[in-house]
């Protein structure tokens, strides 16, 4: 699934590595270390399908991650990677490929530098991460949005002491996964995905590379981070496509297939996050706003006489700022015992209101993650949306613990409740499911 | 913890003994004190007055040289104008022509005069046939038709030499200007003039009914700086003592008490005048001032001193007792805020003007001498005087200031970014304000000479000129009709110029004189053809021209260059800078290389001296800045507080100037000076305030909240004492009728005050909030390795608590003794800088299973608070990379970053975790967590063999209530103060848990460790062993390392 672009990059730091590989001395392989996990997942569906070509009742897929670690030059670099491959036997879309992290490090006194893909986190609250954005979503890996593809970038990071700095220079940009046609979890139209032919894509708007600046820092028991993110959405609006079109019998009806077309645009996005920590009490707070700097793309002539003119201009895609802020409080050891558990609360707000089409327009959040602080590492969090426009609900379960030394058993769970026609949970209606995953650790 | 003091305390020691002889030498302290201000007092008989305005002019300034330059050349040139003015006559009449005419014959008997220009003798030229006439405009001022008035009026509407300049558009105003030579033999010359110029205004006003005079001109400039500072010293003084002595009497309720700070003040005063004698230094409008300043700044010294002695009467102390223990608390803050004082009074010395050098240098004399007294002579005279305390101190009676201070504590955080607002608020004004340097305006509007000088701007010229002098370049080259176009076109620019009211150019005379040859032809209204005509034009006239009106102030002597004066309008020196640079830029560009030339003038000198004043004084503050920051890092013993300490002493300025630029908006000579100078004093309530805070945070290990109230409770009124005294002092300087003392003394009022309010408002909220360190023994051993100065005084002091420690031990009480014990070991193990080790975990359930993990542990020593912590998990392996930092504190919770390396996530987590199992191990966070002394409370309860090694056994009681031990018993070896064994009991008071440590060896020939940990917990049957290997010490781990950055790379 990784865009052909970075595989290019990819190739290019491959070259540079067998070009260092001349110089043995200059790699430190006896520091080096590969570490490695395999895995699959099992993931059950309570009910039937509610979209055509979507797969019945249960699906599984195989996992491998590894993680390759390499001083350099006196370990003054050294070098990461992680490739990440997941195989589902269901679902082809899901099948896919990344470098999580393929990148040369060196970290001095004062500043930092990093060339190549990796994964950054922005962000303090639990139920949703709006300032973060630099890394696209791998959307098909898990609905939940946590897992993210590798992004190729530049970074610079300064370290006065007043804070931190970091600077981004991000090529290539890459377009979030989605499930495919026979994949669950997805909208009522499957998403073009990369590769798949059409004659109108995305524009002339990509630039040489996306931009961010980020400031963050810590006061007393304050955390708090400013940044500005330049270059192209990270979030898709899908518009609907006509593909393959044909109306060669003129006494038959037309054949085509319908399709989302994911449409990216290019934004500037100014976000905030910021945490107090007293005591047991976490309070959280993250708000962007987010500014579209081009207007809506070219979109394919066929699905425009289709659809008409009014279908695509929603004012839903426009200029918005969003927050969300909320608490959680832990209690240690309660009732006497070694268990820890902490309650969450998080709010959910978007100026845009009750036309947006992000799922997080007027939303609550509550949870509570529980840890029996046992030598397992197990933990058990649960969770729920509660939407309050429309009182769609969905809810959330993890559970995960440590077997043996070596294994570890994952296992997630969701539902929806009440969902309402014009939310986009109403897409999932059918789609609750337990998946159950076991890793093996190398 | 008193042991970073103790130096501190030897000192005060060294004080208390120094003042006991003191006082036993009364008598002698006494006399020689006073037979030494005596010798130098007597300087100021030979003090003298200097009132002339080039005073403010350095020698080397090139304005300056530039106009005794152009002065050499022509005349030098001293004035007096007398301007006439009656409300109901004109001019053109009969009554008023004769007036004029009588002050120009009168104005030719005053002293030094050398020449009188005016209507009546102005040297008209006519034609008559083929001969030119010269002779007076109006030669028989008595017998006047109206066609003479006529003519007169005629004349001088069309003659710009005296038009705007003699008579104006104005008909009821006319001057007579009086050209003067002062020889230069007395100071007293201007004044001689112009009371002689005063007494012909008087006999003009008596002898013409409803007539004005109007006096003005630079005779009459000096003769206003002389009386202003004449003013000044004769009202401003006697009030001052006044307003001191009812303060004094307010604030302090004893008599004998006043007598004995104006004493200080009067000695003070007469060793800052005298030296100024001695030095052969003069009297002018600025050093006027010093007598004002030296007596503010040394009450403020006594009142400090006073006031400690007050209370301490008043809690029954006898006189001597309470003398000691006001010298005691007081002889270091005196001696650092008179020292911070001088600092910035020397910061003076980089002002480009004279007068202001003197002034810095002679009030740091004088302040050094406030000191000295304060020291020597006010111990002596309250052992002398009889003074008793009113009465004994009553119950609430200290309660204004702390009030205050819980008020401040309450409303921290608003006070904090109120104050930050407003004084960022205010200093955003500070651009507004404009220099300016108008001398005219140096006199309040309450000066005769400001009223007249107004006045003559208004109703007829400018008292502002600019005098170019205008080369030819050859020899008799002003006859050249070359050079006379260009000066003609230059006048005909300069008058187009909307700040220019009249020049006086010679091409003027030139074309009079080409018509009356032609005839009074119109048309040969210009500048002859030929430079032969106009040579011979000119020497026509000047032959003709009667003794003293001659043009020898317009024309050099061998004639190639003429003198142009530009009178201007009233205007702000940095308008007529822009005028005097779009001149330059036009005489470049017309006229050739040898006409080209910056005008000099009393103004010129003026326009540059403020904005090179500022410039230097800027270089001068800075330092000033530095040095201060520096002393107080040393006084305060901290480098972060010194840094720290220029916000306070840098905001009241901005605050002042901020304020100034809203009522005021100019700044000028006078304002330059005043930032070091008021940095040097509004120093001294930070180094009172920071002085009391650190004692308490240091001496008496208060938090920083009651180490505020202590410092409010101390200082608090003080502070408020001295701050008024000096408020009041600079505000009465501010009401000096000489400008240049007056915004002097309203500014610094204006940053004085706003330093105490800064000071009591921002500082204490700021330190609540950032100040959450606590000052400790500590701070030194973590700086050992930091090299320099305080490096080197922190090992001194390590050395001096060390040694100061050992008797502690053998301390009384069990409680003494348990802290001693607790304080020993954390002492002894201080100093590691960091240290490193791996971590091998076995967890072991009640069924013999076990479970393993592997990390790494590193830990940094910090100055002034507890260790920085951070581990990486290596095993299990899907945990490897998970990375925990945690900083330490001593009296509040640990900030704690967990890294998560599959979401690349750096989370803040909860603080109150403490006693919540560490990895599932039976270890909690508050058992790994770095051990301060300030964590507990201590019980020492008896000695104890385990493992045949002699122990203490401890009870240490958690001090956060978050712990999850009621208490814990301790067993530390006598030998080495290392804990062997400790016992946790829960919150049921049951015991819950035994640590045993053992293997230990020393690194470093200094700090012990632990091999091996067993935790056994008797209520579920598991346990854990901690095994550490590789113990490295001291490898200069970075702390950015410890940072949460860092956690994302962290391997």
């Amino acid at each position: 699934m990784t865009g052909k672009s970075s595989y290019k990059l990819v190739g290019a730091v491959l070259a540079l590595t067998s070009l260092l590989n001349i110089h043995a001395d200059i790699i430190d392989w006896s520091g080096s270390e590969l570490d490695y996990e395999i895995g699959n997942e099992t993931r059950i569906y309570a009910e039937s399908p509610a979209f055509p070509d979507q797969l019945d009742t249960w699906q599984n897929s195989f996992v491998f991650e590894a993680e390759w670690f390499v001083p350099l030059i006196d370990g003054n670099w050294e070098f990461t990677a992680k490739p990440f491959y997941r195989h589902d036997f269901t679902d082809g879309a899901r099948t896919h490929f990344d470098f999580r992290e393929f990148h040369f490090r060196t970290f001095q006194s004062y500043w930092e530098l990093t060339l190549g893909l990796q994964k950054i986190f922005w962000g303090v609250t639990e139920s949703q991460h709006l300032v973060d954005i630099i890394n696209q979503t791998d959307l098909v890996e898990n609905p939940d949005g946590e897992d993210k593809l590798g992004q190729p970038m530049i970074q610079l990071t300064l370290l006065p002491d007043w804070g931190t700095i970091d600077l981004f220079i991000m090529p290539y940009f890459r377009e979030r996964t989605f499930p495919g046609a026979e994949g669950r979890l997805r909208a009522n139209l499957p998403v073009i995905q990369n590769g798949q032919e059409l004659r109108f894509r995305r524009t002339e708007e990509n630039d040489f590379a996306d931009f961010a600046v980020r400031y963050s820092h810590y006061i007393g028991s304050v955390d708090f981070g400013i940044s500005y993110f330049r270059g192209m959405n990270r979030e898709a609006e899908l518009l609907p496509a006509v593909l393959d079109y044909r109306f060669d019998d003129p006494w038959s009806p037309p054949n085509y297939t319908l399709a989302f077309e994911p449409r990216y645009r290019k934004v500037e996005q100014f976000g905030l996050d910021f945490q107090l920590t007293q005591g047991g009490w976490l309070w959280k707070l993250e708000g962007i706003y987010r500014n579209y700097l081009k207007g809506i793309n070219r979109i394919d002539p066929q699905s425009l006489q289709f659809f008409g003119p009014g279908f695509f201009s929603s004012e839903a895609f426009d200029d918005f700022g969003a927050v969300v802020g909320g608490f959680e409080y832990t209690f240690v050891g309660v009732f006497g015992s070694d268990y820890d558990v902490g309650v969450l609360a998080e709010y959910h707000y978007e100026s845009i209101g009750r036309d947006s089409l992000r799922p997080f327009n007027n939303d609550l959040f509550w949870g509570a993650r529980i840890t029996p602080n046992d030598t397992a590492d197990t933990a058990l969090l649960i969770g729920g949306f509660f939407d309050m426009y429309n009182g769609s609900q969905s809810y959330r379960v993890e559970f995960s613990r440590r077997l043996g030394d070596n294994y570890t058993i994952i296992v997630e769970g969701q539902t929806t409740a009440n969902e309402d026609v014009g939310d986009p949970l109403f897409f999932f209606r059918n789609d609750s499911f337990l998946a159950i995953e076991l890793r093996r650790f190398f | 913890m008193k042991n970073p003091t103790s130096a501190a305390s030897n000192e005060e020691n060294t004080i208390v003994r120094w003042t006991g002889k003191l006082l036993k030498y009364r008598w002698f302290a006494l006399s020689a004190t006073l037979l030494l201000t005596m010798i130098v007092g007597f300087g100021g008989s030979r003090i003298v007055f200097q009132n002339d305005y080039r005073v403010f002019f350095s020698k080397d300034n090139p304005q300056l040289q530039s106009y005794e330059a152009l002065q050499a050349i022509y005349t030098k040139d001293d004035s007096v104008l007398i301007v006439l003015h009656h409300p109901e006559e004109e001019v053109y009449s009969q009554s008023f022509i004769a007036t004029i005419a009588y002050t120009t014959d009168e104005a030719w008997k005053l002293p030094f005069s050398t020449r009188v220009d005016s209507l009546t003798n102005f040297q008209n030229t006519e034609a008559f046939e083929d001969d030119l006439i010269v002779e007076d405009l109006v030669p028989n001022p008595e017998n006047l038709t109206q066609a003479d008035l006529d003519k007169i009026e005629n004349v001088a509407r069309n003659e710009p030499i005296i038009w705007n300049r003699a008579i104006s558009e104005d008909p009821n105003t006319a001057a007579v200007a009086v050209t003067l030579l002062f020889p230069g033999k007395d100071m007293n010359e201007a004044d001689i003039v112009a009371a002689a110029a005063r007494e012909l205004g008087d006999r003009i006003e008596t002898q013409h009914l409803g007539m004005q005079v109007k006096l003005t001109g630079t005779a009459m400039l000096n003769s206003a700086f002389s009386q202003s500072a004449m003013r000044d010293m004769s009202t401003l003084i006697p009030l001052m003592y006044l307003a001191i002595i009812i303060m004094l009497l307010i604030l302090l309720r004893s008599m004998l008490s006043t007598v004995a700070t104006v004493i200080i003040i009067i000695t003070s005063t007469m060793i800052a005048m005298g030296t100024l004698g001695w030095l052969g230094m003069s009297m002018n409008g600025v050093t006027s001032s010093i007598p004002i300043m030296v007596m503010t700044l040394a009450v403020a010294d006594s009142v400090h001193f006073l006031i400690t002695f007050i209370q301490n009467l008043r809690t029954g102390k006898t006189r001597n007792e309470a003398i000691k223990e006001s010298m005691r608390i007081n002889f270091q803050p005196i001696t650092i805020t008179s020292l911070t004082t001088v600092i910035g009074f020397l910061s003076l010395n980089f002002s480009d003007s004279p007068p202001y050098r003197d002034l810095g240098n002679i009030v740091a004399v004088g302040v050094t001498a406030a000191w000295f007294f304060s020291i020597v002579l006010l111990p002596v005279l309250l052992s002398l005087f009889p003074i008793k305390a009113r009465s004994r101190i009553r119950e609430g009676e200290v309660k204004e200031t702390t009030g205050f201070a819980e008020w401040v504590i309450r409303w921290k955080t608003p006070v904090l970014i109120m104050t930050t607002i407003v004084t960022v608020g205010l200093a955003l004004f500070l651009p507004m304000n404009k220099l300016n340097d108008q001398f005219v305006q140096y006199f309040s509007e309450a000066t005769e000479f400001r009223q007249d000088t107004d006045f003559i701007t208004e109703h007829l010229t400018g008292f502002y000129n600019l005098d170019y002098n205008l080369s030819s370049g050859e020899s008799g080259g002003i006859s050249n009709p070359d050079y006379l176009t260009h000066l003609e076109n230059f006048a005909v620019w300069m008058r187009g110029q909307p700040e220019v009211v009249q020049v006086n150019s010679l091409a003027d005379t030139m074309k009079r004189l080409n018509k009356n040859m032609h005839g009074d032809d119109e048309s040969y209204f210009r500048i002859p053809d030929e430079r032969d005509l106009a040579a011979q034009y000119l020497l026509l006239f000047e032959m003709s021209l009667p003794y003293g009106l001659d043009l020898n102030n317009q024309i050099n002597v061998d004639k190639s260059a003429t003198r142009m004066t530009v009178t201007l309008k009233d205007q702000t020196t940095q308008e007529i800078r822009s005028l005097i640079d779009r001149a330059d830029a036009w005489l470049i560009q017309n006229t050739p290389e040898t006409f080209h030339s910056l005008p000099s003038s009393p103004i010129t000198m003026f326009v540059y001296i403020s904005k090179r004043n500022v410039e230097s004084m800027v270089i001068g503050t800075t330092i000033a800045i530095f040095i201060i920051s520096f002393v107080l890092a040393l006084v305060l013993r901290s480098v972060r507080m010194g840094a720290f300490s220029l916000i306070p002493n840098l905001a009241p300025m901005a605050i002042g100037l901020g304020i100034w630029a809203l009522f005021r908006g100019q700044i000028g000579m006078s304002i330059a000076p005043v930032l070091g100078m008021t940095l040097g004093i509004v120093v001294d309530d930070t180094v009172h305030f920071l002085s009391k805070y650190l004692r308490a945070r240091r001496e008496k290990g208060y938090n920083a909240e009651d180490a505020i109230r202590y410092a409010f409770a101390t200082v608090g009124r003080a502070l408020v004492v001295t701050t008024l005294v000096l408020t009041v002092g600079f505000l009465l300087l501010g009401t000096s009728t000489f400008q240049l003392n007056s915004w002097m003394g309203q500014l610094t009022a204006i940053i004085i005050a706003a330093a105490l309010i800064f000071d009591f408002l921002f500082l204490p909220a700021f330190l609540m909030i950032f100040d959450k360190k606590t000052h400790t023994v500590k701070t030194l051993g973590g700086s050992f390795a930091k090299p320099g100065l305080a490096g080197a005084s922190a090992i001194a002091l390590a050395a001096i608590s060390l040694l100061a420690f050992t008797p502690d031990v053998q301390a009384e009480t069990p409680e003494e003794k348990g802290l001693a014990i607790a304080r020993e070991a954390d002492l002894r193990d201080a100093g590691y800088g960091d240290w490193s080790a791996s971590l091998y975990m076995v967890l072991t359930n009640r069924h013999g299973q076990s479970s393993t993990r592997e990390m790494r542990f590193m830990s940094l020593e910090t100055e002034d608070e507890g260790d920085k912590r951070l581990s990486v998990f290596d095993s299990p392996r899907d945990v490897e990379g998970t990375a925990f930092l945690s900083y330490t504190y001593k009296e509040k919770d640990d900030d704690q970053w967990l890294y998560l390396p599959a979401l690349r996530r750096v989370k803040r987590i909860a603080s109150n975790n403490q006693s919540g199992p560490f990895v599932g191990s039976e270890f909690a966070y508050e058992d790994l967590a770095s051990q301060e002394v300030e964590k507990y409370t201590y019980i020492y309860l008896r000695d104890e063999v385990v493992d045949g090694q002699d122990c203490y056994l401890v009870e240490f009681t958690p001090v956060d209530e978050n712990s999850g031990y009621t208490k814990q018993l301790v067993w530390i070896d006598k030998e080495h103060y290392r804990t062997i064994k400790t016992e946790f009991y829960d919150r049921k008071n049951e015991l819950l848990k035994t640590l045993t440590m053992s293997g230990y060896q020393q690194y470093k020939d200094k700090h012990w460790r632990a091999d091996k940990f067993t935790m056994v917990n008797h209520q579920t049957g598991k346990s854990t062993e901690l095994q550490f290997n590789d113990y490295v010490f001291s490898q200069g781990l970075e702390e950015n390392l410890f940072t949460r950055n860092a956690l994302n790379r962290i391997r």
